[in-house]
């Protein structure tokens, strides 16, 4: 090995990281050669003055000591800032919180809201005025208030000036939407002529092969069923079905005044 | 509270073990007991303030020590922005001065420790540049391996090897100079009688 090769590691050696094959070939090389032992004996001294001057330096007593009184002292401070931070944080929390709880407690009035505006289809027309001509499919009921509570949501009324409200009662139905029935009775020269008026929430009644017609704005579907004539429209959140035995322009003339 | 006084007591639990190392540290690197002892304290202070980051498990030597080498440049640069203050830099006399001063002002514990400072070695280290002189540091006085010195400075492994080599050329001429200046007056004083 040459004098070249051995001065960079002799580093490696002074620091214990020099492979053991490596060690051997530098040693040899340092016992035949002065001037490389001359630069490990420096190496070696220099290794003992860093050695003695650890030795020499010593913590003072008092430090730690010092040290631990300021994390304390830290220890607490951090504390009250977040403490601090918390008390900051309460107002909004306490509006969140008021949130939550006034949105829970509304929450089945929203809930009761929509499902009054807009509801799955329960009935056709044509099975309602079925069971109005076999006079069967009503339950009575004796005013309008148990009425209201029994369909669950609440009731308007169509504007019928000319006739009189004989009877009205929930049309037994085995969907989940109830319907309402009100029936009517109007006294003429020629007899005492009947109304029935459906009442539902928006989208409960379909009337499968109905014509649509405009009658001032009010989108009306117009169909019959054996010798009734029936009209549906929509109006405020409500479906209302008038069944009728007279004709379709009398009806039609019930409807626009409706 | 509990919950920080648990946190404290495990902090000192595993950095407490560390204080003399780091003491030796950043006395070395200042040359100056009392800045020492405020880098250790600063070094301390960051680390439990920052103890959330440390992963357990890994090395707190490592970690602690990268810390205080943060807080030494720290205030080294406030030392160069106080131009009233000792330079790191500064020369064999300026450090003995300040010893001298210090052992006049300092309490008798201080004074006898920095009576015991080699003077020839740390000024030998004092005019190393940083870069020669933090992976010198970290390899004698806290015996630190290649890999460990690597990662603290983030610098390669090879690179350590490198400026260890450097470093130990630098001091050891310094020292020989010094050395030479101290033989050459005794050998004139021979001379004449």
């Amino acid at each position: 090995m040459k004098c070249s090769d051995v001065r960079p590691v002799m580093d490696l050696l002074c620091d214990g990281a020099l492979e053991n094959k490596d060690t051997a070939l530098v040693i040899d090389h340092l016992k035949s050669c002065d001037e490389c032992q001359c630069e490990w004996h420096d190496l070696e001294q220099l290794r003992g003055e860093f050695n003695n001057a650890k030795a020499e330096c010593q913590l003072p007593t008092q430090l730690m000591r010092k040290i631990s009184q300021k994390l304390k002292h830290e220890e607490r401070s951090e504390c009250k800032r977040l403490i601090k931070q918390y008390a900051r944080s309460i107002p909004t929390v306490a509006i969140a919180a008021t949130i939550v709880v006034v949105g829970f407690l509304y929450l089945p009035w929203f809930h009761r809201i929509d499902t009054a505006l807009t509801s799955t289809p329960t009935a056709s027309a044509d099975t309602l005025v079925a069971d109005l001509l076999s006079e069967r499919g009503l339950e009575p009921v004796t005013n309008r208030n148990e009425l209201a509570q029994k369909v669950g949501y609440n009731l308007t009324y169509v504007r019928l000036p000319q006739w009189q409200m004989s009877q009205f009662g929930l049309w037994k139905s085995h969907g989940t939407t109830a319907i309402a029935r009100f029936d009517f009775v109007r006294k003429e020269q020629s007899g005492d002529q009947q109304l029935t008026c459906y009442q539902a929430p928006q989208g409960a009644i379909l009337a499968k092969g109905a014509s649509l017609r405009n009658l001032d704005g009010k989108h009306v579907l117009f169909g019959s069923h054996d010798k009734f004539q029936f009209a549906l429209w929509s109006q405020k959140g409500h479906d209302y079905l008038l069944v009728t035995p007279l004709s379709k322009l009398q009806l039609e003339e019930i409807v626009r005044g409706a | 509270m509990k919950l920080f006084h648990n946190r404290r007591k495990e902090f000192e639990k595993l950095t407490w073990p560390l204080g003399h190392d780091l003491f030796r540290l950043a006395y070395w690197r200042l040359a100056n007991q009392q800045d020492a002892e405020d880098v250790v304290q600063e070094c301390y202070l960051r680390a439990f303030r920052s103890f959330h980051t440390f992963r357990l498990g890994t090395n707190v030597k490592s970690w602690m020590t990268r810390i205080l080498l943060n807080v030494v440049n720290d205030t080294l640069k406030k030392r160069i922005r106080q131009p009233d203050l000792l330079a790191i830099d500064d020369q064999c006399d300026e450090i003995a001065s300040l010893q001298d001063h210090s052992a006049l002002s300092k309490d008798p514990e201080i004074q006898l420790t920095e009576r015991e400072i080699r003077p020839d070695l740390l000024t030998a280290l004092q005019r190393l540049p940083t870069s020669l002189l933090h992976p010198l540091l970290l390899r004698e006085l806290e015996d630190m391996t290649y890999a460990e010195i690597a990662a603290i400075l983030a610098i390669p492994t090879g690179t350590v090897m490198s400026r260890l080599f450097r470093a130990r050329r630098v001091v050891r001429d310094s020292l020989t100079k010094n050395m030479k200046r101290i033989v050459t007056p005794e050998v004139a004083d021979h001379e004449m009688q």
